[in-house]
């Protein structure tokens, strides 16, 4: 067997909101809500969703922007990374076995495979809108099979088999879907999957938001007087219909194109996107778009993991990267990881960076972040449904815990 | 009734090399009129451009090959004469499509510039004022839906339309969400039975809904052969090169929110033959009939300069889940000593009616490093049952003129053929 690689974007990492401290009323719990219904409040308050319904959910209250602190490393390894409840999952690459992470403590023991599984491996791990994690794996060195089950803390479902080399996601209703070979499918619990076609653009990213509205992002270029220009174009398919819209253009530049694109839904319906050099896209429906951005480039980042350059261009307080996970709990928070490798140049880094305000920089619009050693790994990072976060270092797994 | 017309052989220098004949299915687009599908019969040049040597036109020296036919099972075609036509087939471009309409026995010819077209039955032909929507058109194809309605798009200055024809009368236009010029499989329409439209453009679908379209994204699978019948339902078929179904098929029925894979055929299925083919299995037609069974063809190519393949394959299915493999007779036997170049039409009624036209020559000849090519015919060839056996037998050839030239062939609903050659435009009947 041989284990593949997936790093799976959604990478949550809850940190310190800056220096660790909270953010100006993003402790507020705000009103209870069912998953899919619009966060009404503009602020940066923090809100209750009811992660899972019908299915064990919890009540999730974010915690990205409060106080809070990050463990030591733990000196494990794995391939990749699963948060869920406060705890880290680390998958070890022979897919036999896993460690999880607790208040600082790792505990290594069998995975305890869904039924008829014996192994588990080339994992990819996401918290779905439902507020349970959402895991594919392969089994037994199988490449040509992929499959999917969902984790609720103490068991896996049973594993259903989805369309190969798809990357899935979950809507609030616990319903999968994977964009791979045959297109698009749609996994209804209990129910046989619905083959849905192609999306009419190969997506760039997509996404699935709360409501099971299918979202592909494009890239499309067209030639002008000042070099390339780039136009980040959306698309949809809303739950049942066979119907994509047409395209909305939310996000142009000229030259700098739409690297390191990622893209991900939040309970609450919002959509969060973020690419290189610090774009940044959040929206309420799919339809209005608010442009920003998470980096202005500033030294800033909050060096959890110490690290210097003789260089000052490469200084490792600034925030950088090609983001690799954006995960959002609501409209109002959100976290993205980046990863920056620099060879001998400066030291790698990955960074964390939470939509928390007090928003700093010179404009003031950089998120607040923090800083990690970093080495080639699967998957380094996850996002656990209040965004408390995991992070696989060269140093081992550190987590982000809230502050007693 | 049979009708012959002379002709005149040309002969070319080429070499049957590296350039294929109009690609095989699996790299093909959507393509398919209904019960038929089309193919290009001799783009320029066909097969030949190869390594062995120039290809360049020569003195008219070949043999005359008449429009004639040549016997079926249990019944004989009509071949009507040729009628000259004031177009330049070679203008279409390699993958282009004729500005064909075909309605039962009456196939007409779309003169987009003068806004006129010419009625052909039966070895008649008239031209007359074509409706105004069609003035100024500077490409048009039609393709007829295993509904049996006939559409056709075509574009002007204005933009590309589409609208059904009843047989008489063209519909009204609606401007459709695609605006790609030839090839017609990047901008290929399908009327349901109720006439509504369906437009492959590209791989994206869309469907008509009132006055606008709707866009359905694409098929689970790359559809090389698309169609929709008369409950509205979408049928499409294709498969991948290297998968171990070669050939999936799907259907979307009116209104669903989901497409519903029927079956697929398997390297398994094709067994043995597939591993006899000079060159190896490879698909390179098909089309869906009116009775929901699935009809496809190997390809005929060059298997190295101045060699073709010999054997190639006939796989049917009544509904996607089980396959029959037929091998189809030894072309050059069938053909008199042919080599076969491409498939150019394919056609079926029901599962048990299949016919195909596809183009053959003598064999090339080297000369030095040359290749002198002999001229083409095309071949009416049907599947038929012969003292209670299944048979392959031609009913019909003509003679495609020119090596360079190219020529078309397409079907009718009833099965009637036209082709449409630098000679000008043919009909044959066949029972």
């Amino acid at each position: 067997m041989s284990p593949r690689l997936r790093i799976v974007p959604f990478l949550a990492l809850a940190a310190a909101c800056g220096s660790g401290a909270g953010h100006g009323g993003g402790d507020d719990v705000g009103e209870d809500r069912d998953a899919g219904v619009e966060d009404g409040g503009g602020g940066d308050d923090a809100t209750v969703v009811d992660a899972a319904p019908g299915d064990g959910g919890t009540l999730a209250e974010s915690a990205l922007c409060g106080g809070h602190h990050w463990t030591s490393p733990l000196p494990v390894t794995g391939t990749a990374l699963m948060a869920f409840r406060g705890k880290a999952y680390l998958f070890s690459s022979q897919g036999q076995v896993w460690t999880v992470i607790e208040g600082g403590a790792a505990n290594a023991g069998p995975i305890p495979f869904p039924a008829g599984v014996t192994s588990m491996q080339a994992i990819g791990a996401e918290l779905g809108l439902d507020g349970l994690p959402l895991v594919t794996f392969r089994s037994n060195g199988d490449n040509a099979h992929q499959f999917a089950t969902r984790w609720d803390g103490t068991q896996f479902s049973p594993a259903i088999e989805t369309n190969n080399s798809a990357r899935l996601h979950a809507d609030a209703a616990g319903r999968i879907y994977g964009i791979g070979a045959g297109g698009l499918f749609e996994y209804p619990p209990g129910a046989a999957p619905i083959a849905r076609g192609t999306p009419p653009r190969t997506p760039n990213a997509w996404t699935v938001s709360a409501d099971g509205t299918i979202h592909v992002l494009f890239v499309t270029t067209e030639s002008t007087s000042s070099g390339t220009a780039f136009r980040l174009e959306h698309i949809r398919l809303p739950h049942g219909s066979l119907s994509w819209s047409s395209s909305a253009v939310i996000a142009m530049n000229v030259g700098q194109g739409f690297s390191g694109l990622v893209f991900a839904g939040a309970p609450d319906g919002s959509l969060h996107v973020a690419w290189e050099r610090g774009g940044y896209l959040r929206s309420r429906d799919g339809e209005t778009w608010e442009t920003s951005r998470f980096t202005e480039f500033a030294a800033l980042a909050t060096l959890i993991d110490p690290a210097t350059a003789n260089d000052p261009s490469f200084d490792p307080r600034r925030l950088v990267g090609t983001p690799e996970l954006i995960a959002a709990q609501d409209y109002d928070h959100a976290a993205i990881t980046t990863i920056v490798q620099y060879g001998s140049t400066a030291p790698s880094s990955t960074y964390f960076a939470r939509r928390c305000p007090p928003f700093v920089g010179p404009n003031q619009m950089q998120w607040p972040a923090e800083r990690f050693a970093y080495s080639y790994s699967f998957m380094i990072s996850a996002v656990d449904e209040r965004g408390l976060a995991a992070v696989m270092t060269p140093n081992g797994v550190r987590q982000d815990v809230i502050d007693p | 009734m049979m009708r012959t017309t002379m002709f005149v052989a040309v002969v070319a220098l080429g070499a049957c090399g590296a350039r294929d004949d109009g690609g095989a299915l699996t790299d093909a687009a959507i393509g398919s009129d209904g019960n038929g599908s089309d193919g290009d019969a001799s783009h320029g040049g066909g097969d030949a451009g190869g390594s062995g040597g120039d290809a360049m036109q020569v003195d008219d020296r070949g043999d005359p090959i008449d429009p004639v036919a040549v016997g079926a099972c249990g019944g004989s075609a009509d071949v009507e004469a040729t009628l000259p036509l004031p177009i330049d087939p070679n203008s279409y471009g390699s993958y282009g499509d004729p500005p064909l309409m075909l309605s039962g026995d009456t196939t007409r010819v779309i003169y987009g510039a003068s806004g006129t077209w010419m009625t052909a039955a039966h070895g008649s032909a008239s031209t007359v004022a074509a409706p105004s929507a069609l003035a100024g058109s500077d490409w048009f194809v039609a393709k007829r839906s295993l509904a049996g309605r006939v559409a056709a798009v075509w574009q002007n200055t204005d933009g590309v339309f589409a609208a059904v024809f009843d047989g008489t009368q063209l519909g009204t236009p609606i401007e459709i969400p695609c605006t790609a010029a030839q090839p017609y499989y990047t901008c290929d329409v399908r009327a349901a039975g109720d006439g509504h439209l369906w437009i492959a453009a590209g791989q994206t679908l869309y469907e008509q809904v009132g006055t606008t379209f709707e866009n359905r994204g694409g098929p689970p699978i790359g559809a090389e052969v698309f169609d929709v019948d008369a409950a509205g339902t979408v049928w499409a078929g294709g498969g991948t090169l290297g998968a171990e179904e070669v050939f999936q098929v799907w259907k979307l029925a009116a209104g669903a929110g989901g497409w519903t894979k029927t079956g697929s055929l398997t390297k398994t299925m094709v067994g043995a033959p597939a591993q006899e083919i000079e060159g190896g299995f490879q698909i390179k037609t098909g089309t869906f009939a009116p009775d929901g069974s699935v009809h496809l063809w190997t390809d005929a190519r060059c298997i190295g300069t101045g060699e073709r393949n010999k054997l190639q394959l006939y796989i049917r299915s009544r509904d996607g889940v089980t396959w029959s493999v037929e091998r189809l007779p030894d072309m050059t036997a069938l053909l008199e000593g042919h080599v076969t170049w491409s498939i150019a039409a394919v056609w079926a009624s029901d599962y048990d009616n299949a016919r195909f036209v596809n183009m053959s020559s003598t064999p090339p000849i080297q000369d030095g490093l040359d290749w002198i090519y002999p001229p083409r015919q095309h071949n009416l060839i049907a599947r038929c049952t012969d003292q209670n056996q299944p048979a392959f037998r031609r009913i019909a050839k003509t003679r495609l003129p020119g090596w360079t030239n190219r020529g078309y062939a397409r079907f009718a609903g009833n099965g009637a053929l036209t082709l449409l050659t630098t000679e000008g435009l043919t009909q044959v009947y066949a029972p």
